[in-house]
């Protein structure tokens, strides 16, 4: 069977916390009515290997991310879960709602509709759809939210996007202070423990990183649809390349948020605020994910970007020939990997090798500071 | 000043010595094998003693190819793109696009004028459009591979084979053979399979001639052949196609000594 992500130690952690715990993984849900009610997010994932359940329940066709979800699923390692809520995001994502819903009855599933649009019978929409998951998780756990519990919460999220987007900062200081896949480490812990533990870890991490320099090779940036591997980022960092900044989920995408604003109805508010954030390239809204890479190439000049998409993720991969072309007029190299979710894979390691080979012999090497 | 560079790929093994960047003095080519330090040591011996020099005269030692990380000798490893282009810019130094076909993958990378790696392409994760997919047709087909390109020049026509799928790949070649197809056709057929793989990931660069074809698929002729006609272009073929990308290390390992 193949390897899980949650081990015990994990689960002992999120339970420490003394909240109900509950799944989610899109960066449109909105966390706030979570913490509102006084329950833990937990982003989950899967690890990062072969699958096995996943692939008697689902078909080759299907994200490796939803299948390896299916075999945490499947193996047990989530029933510690007390809900779980789910997006139309995705065909995959729907899927594994159904299987989870007619596999694991013991954990209530909810599945938020989030609207491809971002004008205003759409937001209306969404907000609806948010008023109605709060509803949902009053009645699951029986508890009240009203208007002063989630203005809190909304408050405590600006902060901590925040102070996750200066965090993120520290990787485009010249000197670097951080590096790439350890700022995804840390993003991993935050989206799986309550806001104010998060903001606790980043006060942490913020004191160690304030005397730390790392000598900077190529910067690059990182463009994708799911990507949740450190892994990948420290073999880009082993052949001298420097994630600077990245486009992906959970990484930007989730603090790239708008503040809501203080106005009631509160549910609007986020509604405006999550369909107007760093877009999923299944969005159809006024920005696309095409423009938001355009945008970061102009502002912040990387050596290159790495485009890398999970396989089967057909709305990222329709962009990809758009996203090829604009990085070409723009006169920016780039990478297009494809993966299967799993590490290690040697083909990888050689096409990043050559291409941080190739930019430090046509781009060299020159300080730059990128913090803005 | 003698450097050596170590190109140990997921079918043979090759290396090169040599002299103060400029001269070949020395050269080996072996079947990986189950044991690839044993094999890697011959095949340095070999080399050193055509160009009749020892060990300890090796200033620099650079390693590329899959198995690059696993090779304790070298100083540094450099991915086979970057050798591939610098070997293939060494010999050819008009060369804009190579074309390298090797055991397990297959690439192309476009140069600029002055022989640096501007872009590249690799297959995806499947053996079809290598070394691997001739040499498993050469089984089926009970020929040496040796032989596919002489006997490809006596084809009258290019039969239409699979190119996506070593496996489905063979399965027809054997319908074919029971269908009594000559089989030169066959060869000539699965070369034409191998070209139009290899030339559509080419599609995704700007092709500019001279277009060079390196790596031990180079060997065959016929694979050449294939790739001008459906490809309209002229091949330009180096001297010992082969060991270029070790070549391409050796030299790095020279640029290191001047550092």
């Amino acid at each position: 069977m193949a390897g899980t992500q949650f081990t015990e130690k994990e689960m002992k952690k999120i339970k420490s916390y003394g909240r109900p715990a509950v799944g989610w993984f899109c960066t449109y849900t909105p966390l706030e009515i979570f913490e509102a009610a006084e329950l833990t997010p937990v982003r989950i994932s899967g690890a990062h290997g072969p699958t096995s359940l996943g692939d008697s329940l689902m078909h080759t066709n299907i994200c490796p991310f939803i299948k390896s979800l299916v075999d945490e699923f499947e193996s047990g390692t989530l029933d510690f879960l007390d809900a779980l809520v789910l997006t139309n995001g995705c065909d995959a994502q729907r899927r594994l709602y159904e299987i989870v819903r007619s596999r694991k009855p013991g954990i209530p599933v909810f599945l938020l509709q989030v609207p491809k649009k971002d004008g205003d019978e759409h937001i209306e929409r969404f907000a609806g759809e948010i008023d109605e998951l709060k509803n949902w998780i009053e009645t699951t756990f029986k508890k009240e939210i009203d208007d002063k519990k989630l203005l809190d919460a909304m408050d405590l999220y600006r902060y901590l996007r925040a102070r996750l987007r200066g965090y993120d900062g520290a990787r485009r200081r010249q000197p670097p202070k951080v590096k790439g896949s350890y700022v995804m480490e840390v993003m991993l812990q935050v989206l799986r423990m309550p806001a104010p533990l998060a903001l606790k870890l980043l006060d942490e991490e913020e004191s160690i990183i304030k005397y730390r320099e790392f000598p900077v090779g190529p910067r690059l940036l990182l463009y994708g649809n799911m990507m949740d591997d450190p892994g990948f980022l420290r073999l880009v960092e082993k052949y001298g390349g420097h994630v600077m900044m990245d486009e992906v989920c959970p990484g930007r995408r989730f603090w790239n948020i708008p503040e809501p604003r203080p106005d009631k109805p509160f549910c609007r508010s986020l509604a405006r605020a999550y369909l107007t954030k760093s877009p999923c390239s299944r969005m159809a809204a006024s920005k696309t994910a095409v423009d938001v890479v355009k945008e970061l190439v102009a502002h912040q000049d990387p050596d290159g970007v790495i485009v890398y998409t999970l396989k089967f993720c057909d709305t990222h991969l329709y962009d990809v020939p758009r996203l090829r072309t604009a990085l070409d007029e723009m006169n920016v190299k780039a990478l297009f990997l494809e993966s299967d979710y799993s590490q290690g894979a040697g083909q990888a390691a050689t096409r990043v090798q050559a291409f941080i080979e190739m930019l430090k012999e046509t781009r060299g090497t020159i300080p730059r500071d990128n913090t803005n | 000043m003698i450097t050596l560079g170590i190109d140990l790929g997921s079918n043979t093994i090759k290396t090169v010595v040599l002299e103060d960047g400029r001269d070949v003095l020395g050269s080996c080519v072996r079947k990986s094998g189950y044991d690839t330090k044993i094999i890697t040591d011959e095949c340095v011996r070999e080399a050193l003693s055509q160009a009749g020099a020892k060990f300890d005269d090796i200033k620099k030692i650079v390693a590329t190819g899959y198995g690059r990380v696993s090779c304790d000798i070298a100083h540094k490893e450099i991915s086979e793109i970057t050798c591939h282009g610098k070997g293939a810019y060494f010999r050819m130094p008009e060369a804009r696009t190579i074309i390298d076909i090797g055991g397990q993958d297959s690439k192309v990378i476009s140069l600029s004028d002055n022989g640096k790696v501007i872009d590249f392409v690799m297959n995806d994760k499947c053996a079809a459009g290598t070394g691997r997919f001739l040499e498993v047709m050469a089984t089926a087909l009970g020929v040496a591979l040796d032989d596919f390109g002489e006997i490809s020049g006596k084809a009258d026509k290019m039969i239409d084979i699979s190119n996506t799928c070593t496996v489905f790949a063979e399965s027809e070649v054997i319908s074919l053979l029971a269908r009594r197809e000559p089989v030169e056709n066959i060869i000539a057929g699965l070369h034409k399979s191998i070209a139009s793989r290899v030339l559509a990931l080419a599609s995704r660069l700007r092709i500019q001639e001279p277009v060079v074809l390196t790596g031990g698929v180079a060997k065959n002729l016929g694979i050449k052949r294939a790739l001008e006609t459906v490809g309209k272009i002229n091949i330009g073929i180096p001297v010992s196609p082969q060991t270029i990308g070790a070549l391409g290390a050796a030299l790095h390992a020279y640029a290191l000594t001047l550092k």
